[in-house]
């Protein structure tokens, strides 16, 4: 970004926070949180802050206009001193989903390649730039599709945590992160004492659940087996039943023959499942297939959260209402009973300005209800909004 | 009689402080001279044995038992040995075990959220709290059957039947007599005619850990992260589950290490059993039994059970006793 660039973008970030109906949300106690924030054209990340309390914050917002603003999930005895002299008091649960974690195809055919020698950028996919033959990296953009598989994580995680748990819903927030993601964000008192390696042991459990079927399995006197329809045993039973209901899936896994194979049996097999019963799949499948079975469907249910994020204690979560310098959007408290991931970019608010950029590529995008683009090589008039969005993804220019 | 049984609640911290009426210094009267003997037994007991005995006698004479146990906190508090304080925690925290074995389903709940564990009856089995949970399992590290996956979570509750549930109950008791021991307390808060029970659990704290702390263990450097973690804990005195245990042991038998060299690492153990252990190290290092000599667990394994904590030298190993070549 240069200077010119920067300018706009500092102007659009400080009238974002001055107008905006959105506001700023730290969880309390403000006191015991460090903050940290992305500043000037240089992009100088500046830990360690503090803050008295809400208005403080907004007017450091308004004054500095960073790029980028932090708070700690940890609370500390002296939040503005050195990592080893904080004094840590523990820290909120905080996760972590991001569509180019779940699926790096999504959202491929909207990509920009931007040349990492001449900065010529364009659509599609390239191997190498064409004018000056080096090597290019792909710019993406938030869009509806990619929003759609995060939300679809964030929903199955939203489960695990009220269902199995058992939090409230008042204490999971939900927010869209402002790019092509979401953060859900738990500062309840019970699990700040959770230590580095109970976090780690949930993150197994929710992200990569590899249970020892044995343990989940109990035989009846009668010699059935069976699985509790509750918890992860109950999410298990509940996949598998999808697995069988879908002939293409099932193919997939057992191949065409045994697929056929137990066709005839399917009616028995979902019954059986549906009182969380496993003798009659065992029987159709046989005791490898059943292993195989089981895999995929512990594939299938894992939820694509960012592991490393949540088991970090010290970790700075992007401040809820204030702007990612990723795409100039703000992130969001959403609730997920009444927004759909439609709603996400339409919801984007509209700075009721105008500018003028030159824009080297972008893809179609929908920002605020309205269709922009495919653009190449173009000077246009386009929403504040939108052309700081262009200009963030380096892919546009104000003249 | 109850309070003799768990005299770490702080029910019995009340109940000595309202029968005795008393701090430290007032505990010099040779009226007190029983319970100074019992605390320093105790103490004692714990070293020598890693248990402390407790009979009908004792718990007849309950005030002694009560009033024993705050004055035997104060002295291995007064020591300041961690390896101590998790000797002594532990070997109470198993004596308490015993008498749990005999409590009804509604006490074990109510006794449990005493010691920080939130819990509930549940169809004959318990729930325990996830919260509760997760903070005290986090000490049986590898144990399959104590990972979370492997259990069934709903509502906010981890199920568990009569035993592991009494297991976790002592695991809290442990850590809240650990917390306990933790407090500043030096000599001078003591009687002076007192100060002989310091010295009395300092002579047997170091008869039976001499020059031990000192022992050097496995040449520095060349050990990955996870056996060095492990390696950190057993000195500190902490309690390695047993599937930590299996993978230090069997690390340090694949590097060149003989049986007594390991014997004298685990000999840190708060709950070591020179007999018990040989007999397991030797199987290990494939001296009895099927004459199989056990691998390091891969990767993978150390993984699985949250130990793994790599390095750049990890970097395409699948096993911990890659990691020499591997990180040069």
């Amino acid at each position: 970004m240069n200077e010119k660039n920067y300018s706009l973008v500092r102007k659009y970030i400080k009238q974002y926070y001055l107008k905006s109906k959105q506001s700023i949300w730290i969880p309390p106690p403000i006191l015991e949180r460090e903050f940290g924030f992305v500043i000037g054209l240089n992009k100088v990340m500046v830990r360690h802050k503090g803050f008295e309390n809400e208005e403080s914050v907004k007017a450091f917002l308004i004054n500095e206009a960073p790029l980028d603003a932090y708070h700690s999930a940890a609370l500390y005895d002296n939040p503005t001193a050195s990592m080893d002299e904080k004094g840590f008091k523990g820290a909120d649960l905080f996760f972590d989903i991001d569509a180019d974690h779940i699926d790096p195809e999504c959202g491929r055919d909207r990509r920009v390649w931007v040349c990492n020698s001449c900065n010529d950028a364009g659509l599609g996919y390239v191997e190498v730039c064409p004018r000056c033959k080096k090597g290019v990296s792909y710019v993406t953009f938030p869009n509806k599709e990619c929003i759609e598989v995060a939300m679809l994580e964030t929903k199955k995680l939203i489960l695990i945590l009220t269902e199995e748990f058992g939090f409230s819903y008042d204490d999971v927030k939900v927010y869209y992160s402002g790019n092509r993601g979401f953060h859900v964000y738990v500062p309840s008192e019970g699990v700040r004492s959770l230590d580095q390696d109970a976090r780690k042991e949930m993150i197994d459990y929710i992200a990569n659940p590899s249970p020892e079927l044995d343990l989940l399995v109990i035989k009846e006197e009668d010699k059935e087996m069976y699985m509790p329809k509750i918890g992860l045993p109950g999410r298990i039973l509940k996949e598998l039943k999808e697995v069988f209901e879908n002939q293409s899936v099932l193919e997939s896994i057992l191949g065409q023959r045994a697929a056929q194979r137990v066709r005839n049996e399917k009616a028995a097999i979902l019954a059986d499942l549906e009182s969380g019963r496993l003798g009659t799949l065992l029987r159709a499948v046989g005791k490898n297939n059943l292993k195989n079975i089981f895999e995929q469907t512990l594939n299938r249910i894992k939820v694509k959260v960012d592991p490393v994020v949540t088991i970090d204690l010290h970790r700075l979560v992007r401040m809820p209402g204030s702007i990612n310098s990723k795409t100039g959007f703000p992130k969001l408290k959403i609730d997920l009973q009444e927004v759909d991931a439609d709603d996400i970019l339409t919801n984007i608010e509209h700075q009721s300005s105008i500018i003028k950029v030159m824009v080297k590529a972008a893809p179609k995008i929908e920002v605020g209800g309205n269709v922009y683009g495919p653009y190449e090589n173009a000077i246009i008039d386009l929403p504040t909004e939108v052309g700081v969005l262009l200009i963030l993804r380096g892919v546009a220019e104000v003249i | 009689m109850e309070l003799a049984k768990y005299p770490f609640l702080d029910r019995a911290r009340e109940y000595a402080g309202e029968i005795f009426d008393l701090s430290l210094t007032d505990l010099g009267d040779d009226t007190y001279e029983r319970v100074w003997n019992r605390a320093v037994e105790r103490i004692g007991e714990a070293i020598r044995e890693r248990g402390v005995h407790q009979d009908a006698e004792d718990l007849f004479d309950y005030r002694t038992e009560i009033l024993s146990f705050p004055l035997a906190v104060a002295l291995v508090a007064c020591v300041g040995d961690n390896r101590l304080r998790e000797v002594f925690s532990l070997a109470e925290a198993r004596r308490a075990r015993l008498h749990l074995n005999n409590e009804s389903a509604s006490y074990l709940v109510n006794l449990a959220s005493e010691v920080g564990v939130i819990a509930k009856e549940e169809d004959g089995d318990f729930g325990v709290s996830v919260l509760s949970y997760l903070k005290f399992v986090t000490a049986f590290k590898g144990a399959t059957s104590w990972k979370l996956v492997n259990r069934v979570v709903t509502k906010g509750y981890v199920l568990v039947n009569n035993n592991e549930f009494r297991r976790l109950i002592q695991e809290a008791i442990k850590v809240k007599i650990y917390s306990r021991t933790l407090r500043i307390v030096s000599p001078k808060d003591f009687p002076e005619n007192c100060l002989k029970y310091i010295q009395e659990v300092k002579k047997q704290w170091g008869a039976v850990f001499k020059e031990r702390a000192t022992t050097p263990i496995v040449g520095a450097r060349i050990t990955p992260p996870c056996i060095d973690r492990l390696k950190a804990k057993m000195e500190r005195g902490e309690n390695l589950s047993h599937f930590e245990r299996f993978a230090l042991a069997t690390y340090l038998l694949n590097t060149d290490k003989e049986v007594d060299e390991v014997l004298e690492i685990f000999s840190l153990s708060p709950d070591f059993n020179a007999r018990v252990a040989r007999y397991q190290i030797e199987h290990l290092a494939g001296l009895r039994g099927s004459k199989k000599k056990y691998t390091t667990p891969n990767c993978d394994a150390m993984k699985k059970s949250n130990l793994c904590y790599p390095d750049a030298g990890c970097d395409g190993i699948n096993n911990p006793l890659s990691y020499k070549r591997a990180g040069g």
